[in-house]
């Protein structure tokens, strides 16, 4: 988490918690979604990211509490890409025949490729058109990692889809 | 495929809750944990964490009383000191005992003269009359505690002296005394000594033993048999190498040992070590001893009186063929009494001490179910 999102908010009028998440849940949601992997239910992502972020301050408390949920969401979206990981490895070390989930191939899918950071870049630069600094910023990254990372990214999803992801125009947002 | 497309409905997927649902969710999961009740005694849980921490800590203090011995449940093997015995080393190649004396030079290493088992005087002609002329520049002690040197370089007129316990020569402390008008230095090998003990005075040209010193200035080494080895010219030239030899008794008997020899370039052995060997008793410290040794070049083992009432010397060291050493390093005798003298401490922690910390456990385990289910017992009772 960056510093700059944990910092406490100086005091301003009231404001419940719930009135900052009710706030801020649509984008999260969408956030949540992009990055978690397939099997990942968005808004459980976002709920284990809110349960873990309560447990440490209030949302009112929070200078910058959509970045700090971003954050918390990438993080538990890496965490759990992680654990199937060595979920994976483990089993295959044992020999274990790998019990094949009844499977719905989804064209949305074909974006796993990315880890879910590249994932988040690629939103936020091209989908929601944050400039590159609030998504280093967002994303506890340099500004030089995310340019790094949104270009090796389009790249691969150029040779994969066969067609580059297109920035969002001004007008569009 | 349009990736902007692909984001967008990414974006979207999945089953919405909304934002008040997640919340809930969210808060409960939080609040759940943060009311979770710790209070002493009112889980089956909390009552089992405790007994099994009592058994741990009873458990850990068995362990501890058992490492602290209190009832000798560990062995403690020692082996036996390499026992004391003397050979007056001066020979020739040829292994024919002689009462020639080596022509020295300042620099050279003097062939050992004078042997006690365990540790040897070299670099000296006689320690009891060499005055320092002879040419040699220091003298040393290779012992059980490995080479001591005396007083590097030591001056012309320089007086060297070995003194020793007079009824326990060998098994105590053996101190090595000079003297020159520089002053004077003590070495001590194979134990701990203090000079008072070990030796007296030097003044007006003459040695003094210390008034109450169980020390003597030993004056009579007297070496039963005598011996020299075939390989008297070894030497190790190319800086530290290292060499097996197989020692053999001169007297016929079919015994032999395996002798590992690291040396450097001046001919001073590092270490020896005696890898396997048969038909050796090792050791006692009466005397009834054969030991390998090797200083300064050359590889023996020791005269000894045999426990039957024979007696040995090796006359003569093979070196052995590859083959040799790598069966002999395969077959070295491990199981024996270690003969270097070291202590060797093994650990065994009886049965019954695994056992009875086991029950420990258990019994911990169900004295904790069985007191939660008394008191939820009287709990009940008392609601009703």
């Amino acid at each position: 988490m960056s510093e700059q999102s944990r910092q406490p908010e100086p005091p301003r009028s009231p404001r419940s918690d719930f009135d900052v998440f009710a706030e801020l849940y649509p984008s999260l949601r969408r956030f949540a979604a992009v990055v978690a992997d397939s099997d990942v239910d968005p808004d459980d992502l976002v709920q284990d990211a809110l349960a873990a972020t309560l447990r440490r301050y209030d949302l009112s408390e929070l200078h910058a509490p959509m970045a700090y949920l971003r954050q918390a969401i990438l993080n538990g979206s890496s965490n759990h890409r992680r654990r199937q990981s060595r979920w994976r490895a483990a089993k295959a070390k044992l020999g274990a025949d790998e019990a094949q989930p009844d499977v719905y191939p989804s064209d949305i899918d074909v974006l796993d490729v990315l880890n879910p950071i590249d994932r988040a870049v690629v939103y936020m630069a091209d989908i929601e058109g944050s400039p590159h600094a609030l998504i280093a910023t967002e994303l506890g990254l340099t500004p030089g990692a995310v340019r790094k990372r949104l270009m090796r990214s389009r790249s691969r999803l150029r040779n994969i889809l066969g067609s580059p992801v297109s920035p969002i125009t001004k007008d569009e947002r | 495929m349009n990736a902007n497309d692909l984001y967008e409905r990414r974006a979207e997927r999945g089953r919405h809750r909304g934002a008040a649902e997640v919340w809930a969710d969210a808060h409960h999961e939080v609040h759940a944990e943060q009311s979770v009740s710790v209070t002493p005694g009112r889980s089956p849980r909390w009552w089992s964490v405790a007994g099994f921490r009592v058994a741990f800590v009873a458990l850990s203090l068995a362990a501890l009383a058992a490492l602290a011995n209190p009832f000798g449940v560990f062995n403690t093997e020692t082996a036996p000191i390499a026992a004391p015995d003397v050979d007056r080393i001066v020979g020739d190649p040829s292994g024919t005992p002689s009462e020639t004396e080596p022509d020295t030079s300042i620099g050279q290493a003097v062939p050992a003269q004078l042997q006690i088992a365990g540790m040897t005087l070299d670099s000296i002609y006689d320690p009891r009359t060499w005055d320092g002329e002879s040419g040699a520049t220091s003298a040393s002690l290779n012992g059980a505690g490995g080479p001591a040197t005396l007083a590097a370089g030591l001056d012309s007129g320089a007086q060297v002296r070995v003194f020793t316990h007079p009824t326990d020569p060998y098994g105590q402390p053996v101190a090595i005394a000079s003297a020159s008008e520089r002053g004077s230095s003590l070495v001590v090998v194979n134990g701990l000594l203090s000079q008072d003990e070990a030796v007296a005075e030097f003044s007006a040209g003459s040695w003094t033993v210390a008034e109450g010193s169980d020390y003597v200035l030993t004056a009579a080494f007297e070496a039963p048999e005598t011996f020299a080895p075939e390989w008297w010219q070894l030497s190790f030239s190319d800086g530290a190498d290292e060499a097996m030899w197989q020692a053999t008794a001169h007297n016929g008997a079919d015994e032999w040992a395996w002798i590992l020899l690291v040396a450097d370039s001046n001919t001073t052995f590092q270490s020896t070590e005696v890898l396997g060997q048969s038909g050796i008793e090792v050791i006692d410290t009466q005397g009834n001893t054969q030991v390998v040794w090797a200083v300064d070049g050359q590889a023996f083992r020791l005269t000894s009186s045999l426990p039957d009432g024979g007696a040995s010397v090796v006359s003569r060291l093979v070196e052995a063929g590859d083959d040799e050493w790598a069966a002999a390093v395969d077959g070295a005798d491990t199981d024996g009494p270690d003969d270097s003298g070291v202590r060797v401490d093994t650990v065994e922690i009886p049965l019954s001490y695994l056992a009875t910390g086991l029950g420990v456990l258990i019994a911990g385990g169900f004295l904790g179910w069985f007191v939660y289910r008394e008191r939820s017992a009287a709990k009940d009772q008392a609601d009703d």
